[in-house]
């Protein structure tokens, strides 16, 4: 049974199976792009065990289909039991040796890419100085108090998809319970309007929420739109202090308790860097007479006080700046619209990939195995050869 | 390859776990600079907030002559009069009004008003721009004393400067002329100036002179004369009145209003002056990452055509039904301002925009406050804004 099981495992009709699955699934996964967007398409079909293609307005899944990991999984176990089972280690077979490890290697270093890798955004305008960058999907509810100091904030993040209808979430340093009340992955806020809304209470009882409603909104899948979450919460103190309205439309309110002040923020998840950088100048040159843009350039100043470092860095097209382990590409830039003419305004983004030197490695432990691998042939091949010429 | 596996199956069970994604994290951070928009009245901040400096609206000024009854839009009465025969032109880009005078050969002037911040490049600069506007070689610092001369505009004297160009530049048949005339008005620098064929400039001199003296300079005027003629820079210092808050002011001015026409008032936090914009007597930009949003005050003569009509064309900017004669009164509010004027407030809520209106009816004019901005950006600003427009006196 278990050798029968060895066999399955080892095939190679196996491996063969599984790369036609893999095609399959990014051809399903590229159908599937176009109505859920780049970043859902990825999670559900890529990111995942198992997955199904509904066709645009059919009403159930209609073509079952492999996920990326369940592939990826069993073609790294096809290679190994295949190579425990059948493998036999001699010094003429170390080319193909090499290259099934890199293959390994550029499979484990996808999964820990998919684990480890990180993208932000860190946007600011000229002048403005960011030790952080924003994520540009996931939000958090942060709670912020002065941390004793003018400089230092106490921070407790909680994530999103924390906020469910009902839960109750407790942290030993805020001094009152989240009851969460209602929760949306995509809605706009605006005022409560006279008459229009005097059938609807405003979206709750405390802040700015006390004049709001918010509307629910389909969620949004494509590339240039981004959800906008919203919240309704209880704070729940040694008696209620309210409910409050929370959205990533709207900037910090405040409530105090027990004589310290915090404050509510719906916010873009952050991360910050253990160093800061300036935007200095932005550069927006376009070709003569279009708007295609020819160079995007930002310089800015990269300041670590714990290295004393203090440099000034150029960031363009395909010179993206490499430091601390992030890589922060030139991403977007605008200019704030004001009167007088208003700053520039830069978003870079930010990449922390640790695995970044995997697929590298993995190609070139590829290419070292078949070089190998056919050097050994042609070697043995000349060397037949020549008693026969003689 | 017993390492290889183990690490396999770490990974598999590490990506079961979910990476630890959804913890809830805590950590001390620096704090952020206060941001742009810091205007954020909620939150149980009860205190007025602090008071910045706004520049006047260039255009700014009681009325002198008034405007048309039937005019719905928000056309504040300029503060001048203008001569017959001029011909009003769309104002655009920087220029706070326009006119033209043709004739039937084909000749034509044009005349604009112009209001820049600050001294505007500087006296010298704008004199070549001119001059290389009607071929004449650039003149030097030394010569521009023996160009220039004093002209009433208003209750003030301002300089004006006199080109006569000699090349034919206009269809290659005419020389052209100009006169402009520099008013430093507060932080802003105002240009009139008429330019066009030689002769027929020449022909409307009178008119432009006649034109600058009805300018409504308002009441401070012996005291805010420019300092132009005795300085060859026009980065004269800033002589006409700049607000700097309600509570500074009000002691200083009585029941007429500011000495520039408009009220004092209390300017929230994070609202930006902005530039002159054509028809307005001042203007604000509450910049926001959501978008903009933009605070406009402006006068029209009488009822400006009445308030409900108004109402309802602020409705209709953010896609709202026009309302009923008899539903205007459920549909708003009585704001009652600082200096004891009481308004009709409206909050119009459109799927995108938002509108918050304040028109305060004075006597013989009306005054328009109006804030237009992203429906979030709008929900923020609006206590802010009721504040602003409570603080007010007249």
């Amino acid at each position: 049974m278990i050798s029968k099981l060895f066999q399955f495992l080892s095939s190679l009709r196996l491996t063969v199976v599984l790369l036609g699955l893999g095609v399959v699934v990014v051809f399903f996964g590229t159908l599937g792009q176009t109505s859920d967007g780049l970043y859902v398409a990825q999670e559900r079909y890529f990111r995942s065990w198992f997955s199904y293609w509904t066709p645009h307005g059919a009403a159930f899944p209609v073509v079952p289909l492999p996920g990326g990991y369940l592939l990826g999984t069993m073609l790294v176990i096809n290679l190994l039991v295949a190579h425990f089972t059948r493998f036999k280690w001699t010094w003429s077979k170390s080319g193909i040796f090499l290259t099934h490890i890199g293959i390994i290697l550029l499979l484990l270093g996808q999964l820990a890419t998919d684990m480890l890798a990180r993208e932000s955004i860190m946007s600011f305008r000229e002048g403005d100085t960011r030790n952080y960058s924003e994520s540009s999907m996931d939000f958090e509810l942060a709670f912020l108090r002065s941390a004793g100091s003018n400089t230092l904030d106490q921070v407790v993040s909680i994530p999103a998809s924390r906020l469910k209808p009902g839960a109750e979430l407790r942290q030993e340093l805020l001094p009152f319970a989240i009851r969460v009340k209602e929760a949306y992955e995509n809605a706009r806020i605006r005022l409560r309007a006279p008459v229009m809304d005097s059938n609807r209470p405003p979206a709750a009882t405390q802040g700015v929420g006390a004049r709001i409603v918010i509307d629910e909104q389909p969620p949004t899948r494509t590339m240039d739109a981004r959800n906008v979450p919203a919240a309704v919460v209880e704070l729940l103190g040694a008696s209620s202090l309210g409910t409050w309205a929370l959205s990533g439309e709207l900037k910090s309110q405040t409530v105090t308790v027990e004589g310290t002040e915090w404050r509510l923020e719906y916010r873009p998840v952050r991360d910050y860097k253990p160093f800061a950088l300036t935007l200095l100048k932005t550069t927006h040159e376009t070709y003569p007479g279009t708007d295609i843009p020819k160079n995007f350039q930002s310089r800015v100043r990269l300041r670590n006080t714990e290295s004393h470092e203090d440099r000034e860095v150029d960031i363009y097209m395909n010179s993206p700046l490499r430091y601390g382990g992030y890589t922060f590409f030139q991403y977007q830039m605008g200019k704030e619209q004001l009167a007088d003419g208003g700053r520039g305004t830069s978003a870079l983004q930010v990449v922390r990939n640790p695995s970044w030197v995997t697929p590298y490695l993995g190609c070139i432990l590829v290419g070292v195995g078949l070089l190998v691998q056919f050097l050994m042939h042609l070697t043995k091949f000349i060397a037949r050869r020549k008693p026969r010429a003689v | 390859m017993r390492f290889t596996v183990v690490t396999v199956v770490s990974a598999l069970a590490w990506m079961a776990a979910g990476c630890g994604k959804d913890e809830v994290r805590v950590y001390q951070a620096p704090q952020d600079a206060l941001p742009v928009a810091a205007a954020n009245p909620q939150g149980g901040a009860t205190q007025n907030p602090p008071v910045s400096e706004i520049p006047r609206s260039a255009a700014s000024g009681s009325s002198s002559s008034v405007g048309s009854e039937s005019s719905a839009s928000e056309r504040p009465a300029v503060p001048w009069t203008v001569p017959a025969g001029w011909e009003e032109k769309p104002a655009s880009g920087m220029r706070v009004a326009s006119y033209g005078v043709k004739r039937p050969d084909g000749r034509s002037v044009d005349i604009s008003v112009v209001a820049m911040g600050g001294g505007a490049g500087g006296e010298l600069e704008n004199v070549n721009r001119w001059r290389d506007q009607i071929g004449l070689e650039p003149a030097t610092e030394a010569d521009l004393a023996g160009l220039r001369s004093i002209i009433p505009a208003g209750n003030r004297q301002v300089v004006m400067y006199e080109l006569d160009g000699k090349k034919a530049v206009l269809d290659g048949k005419y020389p052209a002329r100009t006169l402009a005339a520099i008013m430093p008005a507060g932080e802003m620098t105002v240009f009139f100036k008429i330019t066009g064929e030689s002769a027929l400039v020449a022909e409307q001199k009178p008119q432009f002179l006649a034109w600058l003296k009805s300018v409504d300079t308002g009441g401070g005027g012996g005291e805010s004369a420019p300092e132009a003629s005795a300085s060859s820079s026009a980065s004269a210092p800033a002589s006409a009145p700049v607000v700097s808050g309600g509570s500074e002011r009000a002691s200083g001015v009585g029941g007429g209003g500011g000495a520039d026409g408009l009220p004092n008032w209390q300017v929230p936090s994070g609202w930006k002056a902005a530039g002159p914009k054509p028809m307005r007597l001042a203007s604000f930009d509450i910049p926001d990452a959501a978008g903009n949003g933009d605070v406009s005050i402006s006068k029209l003569s009488g009822n400006g055509g009445g308030l409900l009509a108004n109402v309802n064309r602020w409705r209709g900017q953010v896609g709202l039904a026009p309302l009923e004669a008899g539903a205007l009164a459920a549909n708003s509010k009585t704001v009652a301002t600082a200096g004891g004027d009481s308004g009709t407030w409206v909050e119009l809520v459109g799927t995108e925009k938002t509108i918050l209106g304040a028109i305060v009816a004075r006597g013989e004019v009306s005054w328009f406050f109006k804030l237009t901005a992203p429906a979030p950006v709008a929900a923020q600003n609006r206590d802010a804004f009721e504040q602003f427009v409570r603080s007010i006196r007249f």
